[in-house]
C-alpha cells in the first residue's frame, strides 16, 4: 500500500494546517459571539480536547503497531461492528474535508473574487491536493514541511504589524459572568482541536514513531499559540463585541494596518497563507480517507482512489447546501457535535474495550 | 448551461478515467472494478446536482441528525 | 498494442493539460484591470428632500494623478484636476452606488476609500442605518476616516484644495495629525453600538478662496456629539482640545495664558500628554478621577520672566496644570451636564473594572453618567527652554528671577 514515511517532526508540521488553516478565519468570529471579551480563553479549553485524542491515538496505536483505526476496529469490535465503525469514519472526514473545502472557497468567492463561480475554487484547491496525496504522503509531508514555516512566519508578522493599534485593556472584564460563557465558545474550536486525531490514520507511516507524541504536542502548542495570538489580537483591536459582528474579523484585522502609509493593504498575505494552509490541510485529511478507504476495501493501492474521492469531496461541499450562511451553520454548530461523538467520544470507547480484551488474553 | 456544465463534467470524468486507467496494471482488477464504480458513481451524483441542484446531500444529512445536540447549546 | 495505445493516450494528455493550462494560467476570473476601475477616494452622503440617500464619490483620475508636477506649478486649470465627483441618488447606499454604475464606464472601486463624509442633515436624523454599508461591503476598509460635513457633504468633497492633490487626500491628512479628533470606521463602528450609545465625530469644513474654481481648503471645525446616532450638539474648537485630553488622544497642543505676577502671554507646546481614567464605586457612588500628566516646551515667552530661574519653572508648572484642568472643567460640563453624552470612554471604564455593577446601570446609563463625579488631577513639566534662557527684546533690568 503506502510504502512511503514520514518523520515525526513531518508529522507535526502536517497536522499543523489541518486545524488551524480553516480555524482561524472563521472561529475567532463564533468564539467571541459567545465568549465575548473571554474569547481568548476559549482556545485553551478547547486544546485539552486535543491533549485528549492525541492521547487515545498513541495509545491505540501502541496496542496495535502500524495499523490504522481502519483496521484495529475490525479488531477491537470485531468483522462486521468493525467495518460499520470504519464506514463512519470514512463518511466523517470526507464530510470533514468538504467543509473545510467551503470555507475555503466561501472565503475566497466572499472576501476577493465575488464573480467567480464557486466550483472553480473547489475543484482547483482539490485537485492541487489531489496531486499531492497521489505523490504519496512523502510528498505531503514535504510540502507541509515547505509551508507551514512560511506560514507561521506570514502570521507572526501580521500581527506584529498590529501591535500599534492594539488595545490591551479590551482584555477587562475577565470572567465578568464566570467561566460558561469563554466553555461555550470553546465548543466548535474544541472539534478544530480534536481533528488532531487525523494522526491515527498517519502514525503507522512515521518512522521514528517513539517522537511522535512529543511532536504532538509540540504541533498543538504551536495551534493554540497560532488561535491565542489571532484570538488576542481581534480583541485588543476591535474588542470582543465588534469581532462577533464580522464574517472574517482576521481579514478586517489585516486590512486595518497601516504603518506610516506604507505598509499596508496586506490582505493579499493573509490571501497567500489562506491557500497555502488549506493546500496542507486539504491534503492530510484527503490522504486519511483515500488510504482509509483503501484499507476498508482491502484494495492493493490507493492511488486510483485519490480522484474520484477528491471529485466526490467537491461534489459534497456542495450538496444541499446552497448558501455561505448553510455552509458556516453547518461548521459552527453541527461539526463540533458530529467531530465529538467520531472523534472523541468512539475513540475512547475504542481503547477502553481495547484495553479490556487485551488483559482478558494476557 | 446545463448540458455545457454536464459536458464539463464528463471530459473531466473521461479524463481522470484516461490519467489513472494508464497507470493501473491488468492484474489489479479489484482496483480497476472500486474505480469505475467510484468515478461512475461520482459522475452520476455531478449529474444529479447539475439538473437537481437542491437535492439534500450527506451534510443534510448529519444536520438532521445532531439537531437535538444544537438545540442543547 | 495496448502498450502502445496507452502511450498515445498518455501524450494526448499531457498535450491537452499543458495546452488547457495555458488558457487558465492567462488570469483568474475576477481579472480587473486597473483601467476598468473607477477608485473611490472619498464618499459622501447627504439626505435628499425626499428622504432618499444622495450618495457622492470622489473618483481617481489616474492619468492626471502621477507625480507632483502639476502642484507647485499651478498650472493645473479645470479639467486638469486630478479628481472628479460624481453623485446619484437611492432608496440605499448599494442602490445610489449601482445607480451611479450606470453612469460611469468604470466599475466602481471602494478598496481604496480613506474618507467617509455624513451630511449634516443626515447625521441630524441619524447615521446608525448608513454605517452598516462600509462594514458590510466586502472592498471598503475599516480605516476609512469618518467626519460630519458643516453643510452638504457633496460641496466638501468638491472643493479642490490647495497643497493636497485632492479633498479626500486634505481630510485624511487633517485626521492623521489629530488637531481635532480622528475617528476610523473601526472606532466607529465599537462605539456606535457600544455601552455608551454616544459617538464625537470630528466636523469637517471648507472654506473657498476662489468660488468659480472651487478651489479652497478644508477645515476641521470642533466635534459633533451624537447620541442613539443622531447629532446631540456640536463643541467648538475650544472645547474639542478638552475632550481630546480627556481622551487621551491630544497631540499637537499650545497652550498659552499669563503667568501670574507677570504681563504678556507664554506659550508652551506639548511634548506629550497622558490621560488615565481611574473609575471607583464606593458606596455605590460613581466617581471617576483623571489624572493626566503632560510634558511641554515653551515656546515664546513674552514675558520678563527669566527662565533659568527653578522656582520660576515650579510656579510655571503648576499654573499650566490648572489652565489644562480649567479647559478639561469647561468640556466635562458641556459634555457631561448639559449634553449627558459619554463620549469619554467612561463607559468602558466602569464596564472592565465594575462589570456587575454596570450591569445593573448599563439600561440607563445616560442618567447615570451625568451624575458621575469628576475629579481631574493633573500634573504638567516643563522640560525644555527652548533657545533663550532669559526673554528676548526687553531690557535686562526688567527682568524677574536670577
Amino acid at each position: 500500500m503506502e510504502t512511503g514515511k514520514i518523520s515525526a517532526s513531518q508529522m507535526a508540521f502536517m497536522m499543523y494546517p489541518v486545524v488551524i488553516a480553516t480555524g482561524i478565519v472563521i472561529i475567532p468570529s463564533i468564539t467571541a459571539n459567545y465568549a465575548g471579551q473571554d474569547m481568548w480563553l476559549s482556545p485553551i479549553f478547547a486544546s485539552l480536547m486535543g491533549v485528549l485524542v492525541i492521547f487515545v491515538a498513541l495509545k491505540l496505536h501502541q496496542l496495535y503497531p502500524g495499523h490504522t483505526i481502519i483496521e484495529y476496529s475490525v479488531s477491537i469490535i470485531g468483522k462486521v461492528p468493525g467495518k460499520v465503525l470504519g464506514f463512519i469514519y470514512l463518511y466523517f472526514y470526507l464530510l470533514m474535508n468538504a467543509g473545510g473545502t467551503r470555507i475555503y472557497a466561501d472565503f475566497v468567492t466572499g472576501a476577493f473574487f465575488k464573480e467567480t463561480p464557486l466550483f472553480v475554487i473547489l475543484t482547483t484547491i482539490m485537485l492541487v491536493s489531489s496531486f499531492a496525496v497521489r505523490g504519496g504522503i512523502e510528498v505531503v509531508g514535504r510540502s507541509a514541511e515547505m509551508i507551514v514555516p512560511v506560514y507561521v512566519i506570514v502570521l507572526t508578522i501580521l500581527c506584529i504589524l498590529l501591535v500599534a493599534d492594539l488595545n490591551p485593556k479590551n482584555i477587562f472584564p475577565i470572567f465578568p459572568d464566570g467561566p460558561m460563557p469563554s466553555l461555550k465558545g470553546a465548543y466548535t474550536p474544541q472539534s478544530w482541536f480534536a481533528e488532531f486525531f487525523l494522526i491515527a490514520f498517519l502514525l503507522p507511516y512515521v518512522k521514528d514513531v517513539q517522537k511522535a507524541g512529543k511532536w504532538g504536542m509540540i504541533s498543538l502548542g504551536a495551534v493554540l499559540l497560532g488561535f491565542l495570538a489571532t484570538n488576542l489580537s481581534l480583541l485588543f483591536l476591535f474588542g470582543g463585541e465588534l469581532t462577533a459582528r464580522f464574517n472574517y474579523p482576521l481579514l478586517d484585522a489585516v486590512r486595518y494596518i497601516s504603518i506610516a502609509e506604507f505598509i499596508q493593504h496586506m490582505e493579499s498575505l493573509v490571501m497567500a497563507i489562506w491557500v497555502a494552509g488549506t493546500f496542507v490541510k486539504l491534503a492530510v485529511v484527503h490522504f486519511a480517507l483515500v488510504i482509509g478507504t483503501a484499507q476498508w476495501l482491502n484494495l492493493s493501492d490507493y492511488k486510483p482512489l485519490v480522484f474520484p474521492l477528491g471529485f466526490l469531496t467537491v461534489l459534497v461541499s456542495i450538496w444541499g447546501i446552497s448558501s455561505e450562511m448553510e455552509s458556516a451553520h453547518y461548521s459552527g454548530t453541527v461539526f463540533p457535535s458530529f467531530s465529538l461523538v467520531v472523534q472523541t467520544i468512539i475513540p475512547l470507547l475504542l481503547l477502553v474495550i481495547a484495553i479490556v480484551r487485551k488483559k482478558n488474553l494476557g | 448551461m446545463n448540458w455545457l456544465s454536464l459536458i464539463g463534467v464528463s471530459l473531466v470524468v473521461l479524463l481522470l478515467f484516461l490519467y489513472e486507467w494508464s497507470k493501473m496494471d491488468h492484474t489489479q482488477v479489484k482496483e480497476k472494478r472500486t474505480f469505475i464504480f467510484l468515478l461512475a458513481g461520482v459522475w452520476l451524483i455531478a449529474v444529479m446536482l447539475i439538473f437537481f441542484p437542491d437535492v439534500s446531500g450527506p451534510i443534510d444529512l448529519i444536520t438532521f441528525l445532531f439537531r437535538p445536540m444544537e438545540n442543547f447549546l | 498494442m495496448a502498450y502502445g495505445y496507452l502511450h498515445f493516450s498518455r501524450k494526448l494528455l499531457l498535450i491537452v493539460f499543458t495546452w488547457g493550462s495555458l488558457l487558465v494560467l492567462a488570469g483568474c476570473w475576477d481579472r480587473v484591470e486597473i483601467n476598468d476601475l473607477a477608485i473611490v477616494l472619498a464618499a459622501g452622503i447627504d439626505k435628499t428632500e425626499d428622504d432618499q440617500i444622495e450618495l457622492t464619490v470622489q473618483l481617481a483620475i489616474p492619468s492626471q494623478m502621477g507625480g507632483g508636477q502639476q502642484q507647485g506649478s499651478g498650472t493645473g486649470g479645470p479639467g486638469k484636476e486630478p479628481t472628479i465627483t460624481r453623485q446619484a441618488t437611492g432608496t440605499t447606499i448599494s442602490e445610489a452606488a449601482s445607480i451611479l454604475q450606470q453612469k460611469l464606464p468604470r466599475r466602481i472601486f471602494w478598496g481604496h476609500n480613506e474618507v467617509i463624509v455624513f451630511g449634516k442633515e443626515l447625521a441630524e436624523d441619524g447615521i446608525r442605518e448608513y454605517v452598516e454599508f462600509f462594514a458590510h461591503h466586502p472592498e471598503p476598509r475599516l480605516r476609512s476616516y469618518i467626519f460630519v460635513s458643516e453643510e452638504k457633504a457633496s460641496a466638501l468633497l468638491e472643493v479642490i484644495p490647495y497643497l493636497e492633490q485632492s479633498s479626500s487626500q486634505f481630510a485624511r491628512e487633517l485626521a492623521r495629525f489629530q488637531i481635532g479628533l480622528r475617528v476610523t470606521l473601526k472606532d466607529l463602528l465599537e462605539r456606535i453600538s457600544g455601552g455608551a450609545r454616544a459617538v464625537a465625530l470630528p466636523r469637517l469644513a471648507y472654506e473657498f478662496d476662489n468660488l468659480k474654481d472651487k478651489k479652497g481648503g478644508l477645515n476641521i471645525n470642533g466635534t459633533a456629539i451624537f447620541k442613539e446616532g443622531k447629532i446631540e450638539g456640536y463643541l467648538d474648537d475650544r472645547l474639542t482640545r478638552g475632550l481630546l485630553w480627556i481622551r487621551n488622544e491630544v497631540h499637537l497642543a499650545t497652550v498659552s495664558f499669563t503667568p501670574e505676577n507677570a504681563e504678556g502671554y507664554m506659550s508652551f507646546k506639548l511634548l506629550r500628554s497622558n490621560t488615565q481614567l481611574h473609575p471607583e464605586i464606593k458606596d455605590g457612588k460613581w466617581k471617576m478621577t483623571l489624572s493626566i500628566t503632560t510634558e511641554d516646551d515653551i515656546e515664546e515667552n513674552q514675558t520678563n520672566l527669566v527662565l533659568t530661574d527653578p522656582k520660576i519653572i515650579a510656579e510655571l508648572e503648576e499654573q499650566l496644570a490648572a489652565k489644562i484642568d480649567e479647559r478639561i472643567e469647561m468640556t466635562l460640563e458641556k459634555i457631561q451636564k448639559e449634553m449627558q453624552a459619554d463620549v469619554l470612554g467612561f463607559a468602558k471604564a466602569f464596564e472592565q473594572k465594575y462589570p456587575d455593577e454596570w450591569d445593573q446601570v448599563k439600561d440607563r446609563w445616560e442618567e447615570k453618567f451625568a451624575e458621575v463625579e469628576i475629579e481631574v488631577v493633573s500634573k504638567a513639566y516643563i522640560r525644555r527652554l527652548g533657545m533663550s534662557t532669559q526673554p528676548q527684546g526687553i531690557p535686562e533690568e526688567e527682568m524677574k528671577g536670577e
